[in-house]
């Protein structure tokens, strides 16, 4: 027993935790808590019945604040990364930034955009530019100086400095920022459809808190948990990989 | 640059944002009526008013009542738990993953199955703000004693040195700024948490505030509303890192 729980004290303990809710839902009946088995066939309903597909948009209004947030992080952070006066006078302003209880914000947006999908992307960009600019700055600021100038001297192109050197050596930093970026937009679309309260998983989420759905609620809780850690899991093995190739070289 | 020169360039800049961010926010206000984006002055005269006549005041309150008991009881179970983890193995490869996971999810999707267990009490508040901010205190006090140096506490122990004493003259030293970065981070997603609580299902202190001046399109009192909360984030976060230089130094003996 020891040794099982000594090889896989992972999947054991999440067993455990899924084993004592079903138990504690299937012996003590609290109205708030529905049991997990429950959860699981409302999952797999959800999965079947192609509600689901609300999430597409979510995913599309996503990726258009995440290409935003690419787009003037990359400009930022090299504003930051390149120049030492640029980098000195705007670290309080980010420093700010990231104080910023950026939930707050949203309800501004929707006064400012409804329920367009402007109020949405305008969330991911608030979530996400600012954590994504401080970890691509730190790429930004050691580039490889040395390198560079080699790489110069033997007469490539800018372009070319940017593809063979600047992105290779700054690689696994830069995947770092993505995989936060991505969590926080994540965090972002979801608040802003949350707050909306009629688009995407925020209407589902609403309907089943209002009609007392308990599995669909805790169905939809558990949905949300697995793409965020599914999506942070892959951009992970990403990181060790780029990693571990450029240490090698 | 000679450095003095390198400091104007520096305040410079940081004068210009301010103002041009000022001019911009003024300027954008009158140009589009000031209905979706009132003008800075007149945000700030609605600011001053709210606070002269209470209303801030008594919703500042409310609300940090959630974030002043929800924080010190997230330092005092995630800073042990954290410890605990960071020193037992077992344990650690058991169940740290839980607190990974927490940090990556949008926690605000789990605010309704929290107050479907506890109602719109003060304590599904505190609950939710323990939700954002535990998971984080903890991690960074796991870390904190993961970076121990083990020579030291082996030198101590063969010193017969007490456990107690391994624990206040070398781990907790040692600790101090991680632990730190975790009561910062803390903070700052308590502070989110208990404004999540309070913007979609309990409409209490300032959140209760903004979601009624949004619904009634109050602009000018939405925004000041709105600053007040990010201004109580920037200056908590900012005193904590004070705080944070202050006892760094002292530990350091200067």
């Amino acid at each position: 027993m020891t040794r099982l729980l000594q090889s896989y004290p992972q999947p054991l303990s999440a067993a455990a935790v899924v084993a004592g809710w079903e138990l504690a839902a299937r012996l003590l009946h609290p109205a708030w808590l529905p049991p997990a088995s429950a959860v699981a066939v409302d999952f797999w309903q959800l999965i079947r019945s192609g509600q689901l597909l609300l999430l597409g948009s979510t995913v599309r209004t996503l990726a258009l604040g995440l290409l935003i947030v690419f787009a003037a992080g990359a400009l930022l952070s090299l504003l930051v990364g390149l120049s030492r006066v640029m980098d000195e006078a705007l670290a309080p302003f980010f420093n700010a930034a990231l104080s910023i209880p950026t939930i707050a914000l949203v309800p501004v947006f929707i006064l400012l955009w409804g329920l367009s999908d402007a109020t949405r992307v305008a969330t991911v960009v608030s979530f996400a530019l600012v954590p994504l600019v401080v970890t691509w700055a730190v790429a930004a600021r050691d580039l490889p100086g040395q390198l560079l100038e080699m790489a110069r001297s033997f007469g490539a192109s800018p372009a070319q400095r940017l593809r063979f050197v600047i992105l290779p050596a700054g690689a696994p930093v830069l995947i770092v920022g993505v995989r936060i970026a991505v969590v926080q937009g994540i965090k972002g679309v979801v608040s802003a459809e949350i707050l909306i309260g009629v688009i995407g998983i925020g209407q589902l989420l609403q309907q089943a808190t209002l009609t007392f759905d308990l599995a669909r609620l805790y169905a939809l809780i558990l949905t949300l948990v697995f793409l965020s850690v599914i999506s942070y899991l892959l951009l992970d093995a990403l990181e060790r990989r780029t990693s571990r190739r450029t240490t090698r070289d | 640059m000679t450095e003095r020169r390198r400091r104007a360039a520096v305040l410079a800049v940081r004068a210009a944002i301010l103002a041009g961010l000022a001019l911009a926010w003024e300027w954008l206000g009158r140009a589009g009526g000031g209905f979706f984006l009132p003008p800075l002055t007149l945000t700030l005269g609605h600011l001053a008013a709210m606070a002269l006549n209470g209303t801030l005041g008594t919703a500042l309150l409310t609300s940090n009542a959630a974030l002043g008991i929800g924080l010190p009881v997230s330092i005092l179970v995630g800073v042990p738990a954290g410890l605990l983890l960071g020193r037992r193995r077992l344990l650690d490869r058991a169940f740290s993953y839980w607190l990974d996971v927490a940090l990556v999810i949008p926690m605000i999707a789990v605010v309704p199955a929290i107050i479907v267990a506890l109602g719109l009490t003060l304590t599904a508040r505190v609950a939710v703000v323990m939700l954002f901010a535990l998971p984080v205190i903890a991690l960074n006090a796991r870390a904190a004693v993961r970076l121990i140096d083990v020579d030291l506490t082996e030198m101590a122990r063969s010193f017969c040195a007490r456990p107690l004493q391994v624990w206040t003259k070398i781990i907790l030293p040692a600790a101090l700024g991680p632990l730190f970065g975790g009561l910062r981070l803390g903070l700052a997603r308590g502070i989110s948490g208990m404004i999540v609580v309070e913007l979609t299902l309990i409409p209490a202190g300032i959140g209760g505030l903004i979601s009624g001046y949004r619904s009634r399109f109050a602009a000018a009192d939405l925004y000041a509303a709105t600053l007040t909360i990010v201004l109580e984030g920037v200056v908590l976060i900012a005193v904590v890192q004070l705080l944070e230089g202050r006892l760094a130094r002292r530990l350091a003996g200067l």
